[in-house]
């Protein structure tokens, strides 16, 4: 007698017998929704037609030579980089610090740290892009890049301190011991042994951090001011006005990248992890 | 001048006292053994003389200088881990040289060393794998190599044969000893398994509950174990209840339950009359002879002046090579087990018992006789 047939509720009964389907359905309607305009959004970026017209009338790579050649798109990746990559810098070291903090020591407000650090991925990114225009510009008065950079480190620490973390837990102390045992002192124990050990974990941190901070746009549209566009603003600020099939481009542009970070950050983590076994 | 000098240590956990007033020095080129069960503190003393743990109180002198408060990395002296601690991104050439490249040992120098080291464990070519691309054993000797190519003045090894199979363990202990010998290093080997401990060392030290509760050669603790836990630690021992009737110059008299047997005075703990007291014998003392087929106790042995001996029926017998080893149900002290080289007897063959009072050892019982201390480690 299989479990099933114990069952007596109706409704438990048929969830019991149709779980599978549902289930099923439901990871159907997800890939649906979410890649589905997406898949679109790529296939119309070889659109002819100027407008967002379904199916096109032929393929080209028109929009693409348009992109490459339109410097104010060219520039507003530029200021995305320059902004990015400083503040993946910084979300990676203090990060790595927070990780290795709430790993090794217990100190007053220990889990007040891990909460804090955690705690910006559920406060509204509205309520928070509001407070920093209000603190780092209205009290502070911050100029725009700095505030910007700040901003992206707060966006992203969080996220990228989750990533480490994990790594740290999982490194196994007794090879510091090993390590000092043999005439290594603390700083060099942490540059030979641990710093290798958790290396992939810190690069797979960085990596979802410049993504993050490479797609960031509530807090840089609010933060940023009037300064020149990021790549997000920018594209917001074409399709306020109107659609055109450039931006089909440059969203297929984002894509690859954001997709080829987290490709990156899954393939460093597992050859290192074979490496080890 | 000892080549380890340990006083007095004792360990505090907050309100658990994990060692207790510790003594004991290691000379160089000693291999000493430090034995005790589970949670007996010993791995905490090992820890302790490497720098892990800071002792609560006492001192640890290696080679006459205080080393208790100096960093791990400034001690010399090296450890082979209980789970061996190879580093998983270096690789076994890596992980040898690492302390010669931490004291600064040129790369050319290193890179000979290490050859030498692979060598001497038997490893050679095995330099550019990494550790995981190597079976227990091999595992085992990189971090025994490791540990020796630093040329300290004392190894300290914190069970890292238990987790081998019996097999590996014993060609494991042989290595030891070679390995030992030809380094002319000195060894700190701590461990609850007797069988390792009796076949490498040279003197041990039996811990339990955070006290040394005997330091001695092999022979000596064998021999003349100076405590019930000893006895039953070091070898198997029987054990029979009595009690003392009269303590004299030259013996004690002690009534097993027939007539007193006079046992020599030299064998046994302090005691006064009427104590209650352990009769220990090993099996391989107790002598076994047939008794008449027809069960007749008539002519039934007594205990006798100098002879500890009763009747009893062989239960059971395990072949042990050259020797069996047979548990015989006693008339009068329950099972006792006996290690008989040349005779032979059968399951449920009528059997007389019997023992030299000059072999036996005495201790006074106080309810807390007997090895354990299944408390975690």
């Amino acid at each position: 007698m299989s479990a099933i047939d114990r069952v007596t509720d109706p409704l438990e009964r048929f969830t019991q017998a149709h779980a599978a389907r549902m289930a099923a359905a439901v990871i159907v309607s997800v890939i649906a929704f979410l890649w589905l305009p997406i898949g679109v959004l790529v296939f119309m970026s070889f659109a002819d037609g100027g407008v967002l017209s379904f199916p096109p009338d032929e393929l080209t790579l028109r929009w693409y030579r348009e992109f490459l050649t339109n410097d104010a798109a060219i520039d507003a990746i530029v200021t995305t980089l320059t902004i990015s990559i400083p503040a993946t810098g910084i979300t990676v070291a203090l990060s790595t610090m927070i990780a290795y903090a709430i790993d090794r020591y217990v100190f007053p407000g220990r889990s007040w740290l891990q909460l804090l650090a955690t705690l910006p991925i559920i406060v509204p990114l509205v309520v928070t892009g509001v407070a920093m225009v209000l603190f780092f510009k209205g009290t502070l008065g911050l100029p725009d890049y700095v505030a910007v950079v700040i901003a992206h480190v707060i966006r992203t620490v969080p996220f990228a301190t989750l990533v480490i973390l994990p790594t740290f837990l999982s490194f196994d102390r007794g090879l510091e011991e090993a390590s000092k045992d043999l005439g290594a002192d603390e700083f060099e124990t942490f540059r030979q042994v641990t710093l290798p050990n958790v290396f992939p974990g810190v690069v797979a941190g960085g990596l979802l951090a410049f993504t993050l901070s490479f797609n960031e746009f509530v807090y840089t549209y609010f933060v940023k001011g009037s300064g020149d566009p990021t790549l997000p603003v920018y594209i917001w600020n074409q399709i306020r006005y109107n659609v055109t099939p450039e931006v089909n481009v440059i969203s297929v542009v984002f894509l690859a990248v954001a997709v080829s970070m987290v490709l990156a950050a899954v393939s460093i983590t597992r050859v290192e992890l074979i490496a080890q076994r | 001048m000892s080549l380890l000098r340990v006083r007095g240590l004792t360990k505090e956990f907050g309100d658990l006292v994990a060692v207790d007033d510790v003594d004991f020095d290691v000379e160089d080129g000693e291999f000493v053994s430090i034995l005790g069960p589970s949670g007996s503190g010993k791995s905490t003393v090992l820890r302790m003389v490497a720098g892990f743990e800071e002792p609560t109180e006492g001192e640890i002198a290696l080679d006459d200088v205080g080393i208790v408060g100096s960093p791990p990395f400034e001690r010399d002296v090296n450890m082979v881990f209980q789970d061996l601690a190879l580093f998983p991104h270096l690789t076994v050439a890596e992980n040898i040289g690492y302390g010669l490249k931490q004291s600064g040992v040129p790369a050319d120098e290193r890179r000979e060393r290490t050859e030498d080291m692979l060598e001497m464990v038997r490893l050679e070519g095995y330099g550019d794998r990494t550790p995981s691309e190597l079976s227990g054993g091999e595992q085992q000797r990189v971090a025994l190599a490791r540990a020796l190519v630093n040329e300290p003045a004392l190894v300290l090894f914190d069970e890292p044969l238990s987790s081998l199979d019996r097999k590996l363990r014993q060609h494991m202990q042989g290595e030891l000893q070679r390995i030992q010998l030809e380094t002319d290093t000195t060894f700190l080997y701590v461990t609850h398994d007797q069988e390792v401990a009796l076949a490498v060392s040279d003197r041990l030290v039996v811990l339990d509950d955070g006290r040394i509760q005997q330091v001695g050669t092999v022979e000596e603790l064998y021999e003349a174990p100076e405590s019930r836990f000893v006895a039953d630690f070091i070898g198997d021992v029987n054990a029979v209840e009595g009690r003392v009737t009269a303590v004299e110059d030259d013996g004690i008299a002690i009534n097993t339950g027939d007539e007193a047997v006079t046992v020599p005075r030299t064998t046994a703990e302090e005691v006064a009359v009427d104590d209650a007291v352990d009769v220990c014998i090993r099996p391989f003392q107790v002598r076994v002879e047939s008794a008449d087929a027809d069960g007749s106790d008539a002519d039934a042995p007594a205990d006798t002046d100098g002879t500890f001996s009763t009747t009893g029926v062989v239960r059971s017998r395990s072949y042990q090579g050259s020797d069996s080893q047979y548990g015989i149900e006693t008339d009068r002290w329950g099972r006792l087990s006996a290690e008989v080289r040349s005779a032979s007897f059968e399951i449920d063959d009528r059997v007389t018992v019997a023992w030299d009072a000059a072999d036996v050892h005495v201790y006074r019982r106080d309810g807390d006789g007997s090895p354990g201390g299944d408390g975690g480690s």
